[in-house]
């Protein structure tokens, strides 16, 4: 309603209450008054007065008896003539200081009215900035109210919107640049597996040919061949690498409980690395983690980012804590390690494909790159939470709504 | 519109029906010593709104002040009771001099009979700039209670209305949790619209030319 509007509907209320309440009090004040000092109240006391003179005329003995009461009777009766004297004073008296009451009560409510009014035009026009500046791509947007009122409640839809429009973009950039990176990994795989197959071909036939004959340089030949293998076979695994990579498959999402799945990975692989303590903080009872996942691919995320603490780790022993903690929206997995976190130089980039700290020939940094889009698959994310020289923790999303493409 | 209904008709008549009031109704002020005495009063006790009044029981103030603004600082006053057990009036009289005269009367005819013989010392000639005035204009309110009358009532009204000190029924306890301030304000309020107000005025001029010369 607009100001106006509103002003006008107060207007006309306080016009109604004000005519109502005029009537029923000046059919009030007059008759009570009227009841107080009707002419028969005076008649009788002065009749009294009569009597009481008469009986101390009759009853000498008493008279000052009669005399204490005639005073109290007449003192009585004056008060009342005072007041008969007085009515209309007394009656312009009050309705003057009603008025005022009623007019200041007015006064009260209209300016209430209108404060409330004006600070609800104010807020509907922080809404409606906060509409536009979502309308024109902004996520980022803080509206500023944090009543639980419709205004209030709108507000934090826009806030999330927001949010959610960012964690989208987010999502969508990171999804093109791993298409992108997994388009070239699929070329240069296919590119290398050809030229590898042929080379193991020939240098296998070269073999066979070598075979049957006694050259003088057959044992140096034989360890050249060996030696050319071991290159072509550790070839082949980084092409298989790449081929993992461009080819890491849609998840089949079923309903999970996040929590038992977590269990059953720090039961299965206690033992699975010998410097490394799993560990599940106890899960809240209250915390609902059934979630939309494919079992074998957060299973698969969740040793990839072990395995990385471990190699983070060394020879020292260390612990790895997995926590899990809910929104309505959301279930979140931490993993925290107390390794010697990540690298400063590679945070910025950590999840981008071929980012590594570790020597060459030692992985080609597509682990977390391949973890990343399988959360962004489940409609999740993974992401660093926290880094530091106390260790690092990875916090993996799942949604609880599936998504549109993978129901 | 009818004759007799034009303005000028109406005003004529009114002006006939006042005149006697003025006119022929005024005491006299005589030198008496330092002071300029009413005296000769006019019979406004017989008078039908004052006499009413006169018999409640309550003080009725006659009040003789100047009129007029630059007056010089003038004034009397009488004040009747009707004593009810006794049937008989209480009269004081005090004039600027401050001297208070009180009396006792019987009947109604005596009260009369004392207005007529009544000397009100209203002014102090030495106050009165020279030369006199040809007449001072005197105004007479009849009050019909005194101060202490109202003061009383306006107490009692006070307490009557405050339901919180005199009843301990239901309508009292609803307004214990009232505001006392508030609720002591709007009693106030109410009970200071009690107040001494003339029931009727008088008005007289009176000569001055017969004392003109004398030397107070």
């Amino acid at each position: 309603m607009s100001l106006r509007a509103s002003f006008t509907a107060v207007m006309l209320m306080l016009l109604s209450a004000g005519v109502i309440f005029n009537f029923f009090q000046s059919r009030l004040t007059g008759p009570l008054f009227g009841f107080g000092l009707h002419p028969e109240v005076l008649s009788i006391l002065e009749a009294s007065l009569e009597d009481q003179r008469w009986l101390a005329s009759r009853d000498p003995d008493n008279e000052p008896t009669y005399r204490q009461r005639f005073g109290t009777t007449e003192t009585l009766m004056h008060r009342l003539q005072i007041l008969e004297h007085s009515r209309d004073d007394i009656e312009r008296r009050y309705q003057f200081i009603l008025t005022v009451v009623f007019a200041s009560t007015a006064l009260l409510v209209i300016g209430g009215v209108m404060a409330r009014q004006t600070r609800y035009e104010s807020r509907l026009g922080r809404l409606q900035g906060a509409l536009a500046d979502l309308a024109g791509g902004r996520t980022d947007i803080d509206v500023g109210e944090r009543r639980r009122d419709t205004i209030g409640r709108i507000a934090t839809m826009i806030e999330r919107t927001s949010r959610a429009m960012a964690r989208d973009r987010r999502r969508l950039a990171a999804l093109e640049n791993l298409s992108a990176w997994q388009e070239s990994a699929r070329r240069h795989a296919h590119e290398i597996r050809t030229p590898l197959t042929g080379a193991r071909l020939e240098l296998t036939r070269l073999e066979g040919l070598l075979a049957g004959q006694d050259l003088d340089c057959s044992d140096e030949v034989r360890e050249a061949t060996r030696s050319v293998l071991q290159e072509l076979e550790r070839l082949g695994r980084f092409t298989q690498e790449f081929t993992s990579f461009a080819r890491v498959p849609k998840p089949v999402l079923e309903p999970h409980d996040l929590g038992a799945l977590v269990k059953e990975l720090v039961t299965t692989f206690e033992a699975a690395w010998a410097n490394l303590t799993l560990r599940f903080e106890a899960q809240d009872a209250s915390v609902d983690a059934v979630v939309p996942l494919d079992r074998d691919m957060v299973r698969r995320v969740l040793v990839n980012l072990c395995d990385n603490s471990s190699l983070a780790l060394g020879d020292t022993a260390g612990t790895v804590t997995l926590s899990l903690s809910a929104t309505p929206e959301s279930v979140f997995l931490d993993v925290a390690d107390d390794g010697p976190g990540v690298d400063e130089s590679i945070r910025s980039r950590l999840f981008e494909p071929y980012t590594t700290t570790r020597s060459i020939g030692k992985g080609m940094g597509l682990g977390l790159a391949i973890c990343k889009k399988i959360l962004l698959d489940h409609d999740g994310d993974l992401e660093l939470l926290d880094s530091s020289s106390a260790g690092a923790t990875f916090r993996l999303t799942f949604n609880r709504r599936p998504p549109e493409d993978a129901s | 519109m009818s004759r007799l209904l034009e303005p000028r008709r109406w005003l004529l008549l009114l002006f006939l029906f006042a005149l006697p009031i003025g006119a022929k109704e005024a005491p006299r002020l005589d030198v008496q010593g330092q002071h300029l005495v009413l005296t000769d009063l006019p019979p406004i006790l017989g008078d039908v709104e004052v006499k009413e009044h006169l018999t409640t029981g309550l003080t009725t103030s006659i009040q003789f002040s100047p009129r007029g603004r630059g007056q010089p600082v003038a004034g009397a006053r009488v004040e009747i009771r009707y004593d009810l057990w006794d049937e008989i009036f209480l009269v004081a009289a005090g004039g600027i001099d401050g001297a208070v005269a009180r009396q006792r009367l019987d009947s109604f005819e005596a009260l009369e009979g004392w207005w007529k013989t009544l000397d009100l010392p209203f002014l102090d000639g030495s106050q009165l700039a020279r030369p006199w005035p040809e007449s001072l204009r005197i105004n007479v309110d009849v009050v019909p209670f005194s101060q202490a009358e109202q003061d009383d009532t306006q107490r009692w009204f006070s307490e009557s209305i405050d339901r919180r000190r005199s009843g301990t029924d239901a309508t009292g306890r609803a307004v214990e949790k009232e505001p006392e301030t508030l609720s002591r304000t709007f009693n106030l309020l109410l009970a200071t619209s009690i107040r001494r107000q003339a029931v009727t005025s008088f008005h007289w001029s009176v000569p001055l030319a017969a004392s003109a010369g004398g030397t107070p």
